[in-house]
């Protein structure tokens, strides 16, 4: 029978009193597992679809908002810009890909992305000599080649059972909201579906831009007409006409609400942007310094509170197990001085408890890393649908390890103070007699 | 060459403090204490007279202040604490009145540990000396029973058998039949001496019960051990 045996059956003698003591060292571990895992997948798919673009060119406002409207299709856009201001830049000598994006309607709460072919020519910048990756691939059908053609991102193909041939009409708004006006003189055909890409992407329709604009003129020229309409009684016939006229020239007048940039050089970042904000009436943001700002000042604060949180559980955790194994020892004065009578020395009985707190902590640890990396798991499909955030929940990484050690250190040194009093103690004082 | 020891046991002058009572100071001493091998003692005595005292520091639990423990030549006071545990777990068994076994454990198990810390039983062989001492004292059944659910006897039975298990030359018992009836204290009793003759053990057993102690070749009346004298 080993010390790790006798140390095994202790622990399990008081059954109640260990799955307790084991349960906070699971829930710290958990906790702190989740976060890190969280904060390390989302910095992972947050800033590399940020990087994907080097800068992006919308109405002027917040920047940050531009970025996530634009790219994450997660708030609302900062406003339009001028067609115009896309051509260009498209024609800039710095820029290697400028796609316009047009937005304003949804489709079951999934954005309706006006665009052109070329967006789904993108290409991943490689890392050092490696050669650029397609961003983008079909899985089903095609691109679409006419107006109110679409093609569907991987998530909106799976979770709305729409394939190809399928119709819908988009929505007014960005968001899915009960009442809102259905276009349904404008029904979309879908003619493809976009392999998974584990972006923002897989959660939009794209159609071409004019598609956008058709409907965007439609309900512009409806609402134009339906506030502004003239008191026909009094004024002459040829005067609703020049209204009518007015209006659709308004809507010659084409916007684009974003246009995704990538440079030939990202080195380039500063000074075009700089261009932009100057130069023009639009606003040019980079994607990644964005982000990391939205880190930085929102998120990591808001984690690194979340992780004081689960060390602090690990310390409530191992204080837990440091008063169980003190209140066992303090039980265990009769068994320990048996074990000692037998022949057991004081190092032995020493190392006993010791393994007590260490099983305890390894197993906590273990729980842990289960429990935390399985709620992750539960939520990762979620996560994906509600924010586009494609997790890998089953991964370590060294700060995770880092973290884990500590706790398992942290439990192991909580059965310091109980094994030293075992230790110490003099057996003769709890044998009674002998 | 030095003359090997005909004693298995041999106290010279030992001295050990034990307390102070009404202002005086309570010792425990003993000039001289030898015991053959194979001796069968009780030791008697009213309650405080020093019996217990003196198993506890043959067995290496209690230290002497002074004088000489010498068991199998060994003089245990002197050795260092970790190897003075080693030597109790080798030649050294222990049945208590109260049967001190281990709760978590079976009685196979509590067997197997009294061999655990001896070491002087090979590993492999420990469980099936275990379940053959278990046997031999008539809990071949319950080898897998918590001392819970065995009977004061049966504990006390499985107490013999973990005793004797690690081979020692040396038994110390302390009232070992204290918590029995008469019927089973009868029968504990001649099962110990029975282990103790299997297994070839010298036996010291402290006792209140003089009859008992009469059944044994040797008595030792403790009175007188332990005085009270002196200022603290």
């Amino acid at each position: 029978m080993t010390l790790a045996s006798i140390a095994w059956r202790y622990l399990w003698s008081r059954p109640l009193v260990t799955l307790l003591t084991l349960a906070g060292v699971v829930l710290g571990s958990a906790l702190i597992c989740a976060v890190l895992t969280l904060r390390r997948e989302s910095e992972k798919t947050f800033l590399a679809e940020a990087g994907l673009f080097d800068i992006v060119v919308g109405a002027k406002g917040s920047p940050l908002q531009l970025v996530l409207s634009s790219i994450y299709h997660l708030d609302i856009p900062t406003g339009n810009i001028a067609y115009t201001e896309y051509e260009a830049i498209a024609k800039d000598r710095q820029v290697r890909a400028a796609i316009p994006i047009g937005l304003g309607d949804n489709y079951r709460g999934y954005r309706i992305v006006g665009t052109t072919p070329e967006f789904f020519k993108l290409q991943k910048r490689g890392l050092g000599s490696q050669a650029p990756v397609d961003l983008f691939s079909i899985a089903e059908g095609t691109l679409f080649q006419k107006d109110f053609e679409a093609v569907l991102g991987s998530e909106v193909a799976r979770l709305s059972g729409m394939g190809i041939g399928g119709t819908f009409a988009g929505a007014h708004g960005l968001v899915a909201v009960a009442g809102s006006a259905v276009h349904n003189e404008f029904p979309y055909r879908v003619v493809g579906v976009l392999a998974s890409t584990g972006t923002s992407a897989d959660r939009a329709v794209y159609t071409t831009l004019a598609s956008v604009w058709k409907v965007h003129d439609s309900e512009e020229a409806s609402h134009a007409a339906l506030f502004s309409e003239p008191e026909m009684d009094d004024e002459p016939v040829d005067e609703n006409f020049a209204f009518f006229a007015q209006a659709a020239e308004k809507q010659r007048v084409r916007e684009v609400t974003a246009v995704l940039v990538q440079l030939h050089t990202a080195g380039r970042r500063l000074w075009f942007a700089d261009e932009i904000n100057t130069g023009t009436n639009a606003m040019a943001a980079i994607p990644i310094n964005e982000m990391l700002r939205l880190y930085r000042q929102i998120l990591a604060p808001m984690q690194r509170t979340l992780l004081a949180v689960a060390y602090l559980v690990v310390v409530v955790a191992s204080l837990s197990i440091l008063a169980t194994l003190y209140q066992s020892a303090e039980r265990r004065r009769r068994d320990i001085a048996i074990l000692r009578a037998l022949g057991a020395r004081r190092f032995e009985v020493f190392a006993l408890v010791l393994l007590e707190s260490k099983l305890l902590a390894i197993l906590g640890v273990a729980g842990g890393w289960l429990v935390g990396h399985g709620a992750i798991a539960l939520m990762a499909q979620e996560l994906r649908e509600r924010t586009g955030l494609s997790i890998a929940p089953w991964t370590i990484d060294q700060s995770e390890l880092l973290a884990l050690g500590i706790v398992l250190a942290v439990g192991i040194v909580a059965g310091v103070v109980p094994a030293v009093l075992a230790y110490r103690r003099e057996p003769l004082r709890d044998l009674g007699s002998i | 060459m030095p003359e090997a020891p005909s004693e298995l046991i041999h106290l010279r002058d030992v001295r050990r403090r034990l307390g102070v009572s009404g202002g005086k100071t309570v010792e425990f001493a003993l000039a001289d204490f030898r015991v053959e091998p194979r001796q069968r003692i009780a030791l008697t005595g009213p309650s405080g007279c020093g019996k217990s005292t003196l198993l506890n520091i043959v067995s290496g639990l209690a230290r002497p202040d002074s004088g000489e423990v010498r068991i199998l030549g060994t003089d245990v006071a002197r050795l260092a604490p970790g190897t003075a545990d080693r030597f109790r777990g080798r030649h050294i068994g222990f049945v208590y009145q109260s049967f001190n076994l281990l709760e978590p454990f079976s009685a196979l198990e509590n067997v197997v540990l009294g061999m655990r810390f001896g070491g002087t039983i090979p590993r492999h062989d420990r469980a099936p000396r275990a379940r053959h001492l278990l046997e031999g004292v008539g809990l071949g059944h319950r080898l897998h029973s918590r001392p819970a659910r065995l009977s004061v006897g049966e504990r006390q039975r499985v107490a013999i058998a973990r005793a004797v298990a690690g081979r020692p030359e040396i038994l110390l018992a302390d009232e070992p039949t204290g918590a029995l009836d008469p019927a089973t204290a009868d029968a504990v009793f001649q099962l110990l001496l029975s282990v103790c003759e299997g297994e070839g053990c010298t036996l010291l057993l402290v006792t209140h019960d003089l009859e008992l102690a009469s059944r044994l070749p040797t008595q030792v009346d403790c009175r007188g051990y332990v005085t009270a004298g002196g200022n603290p």
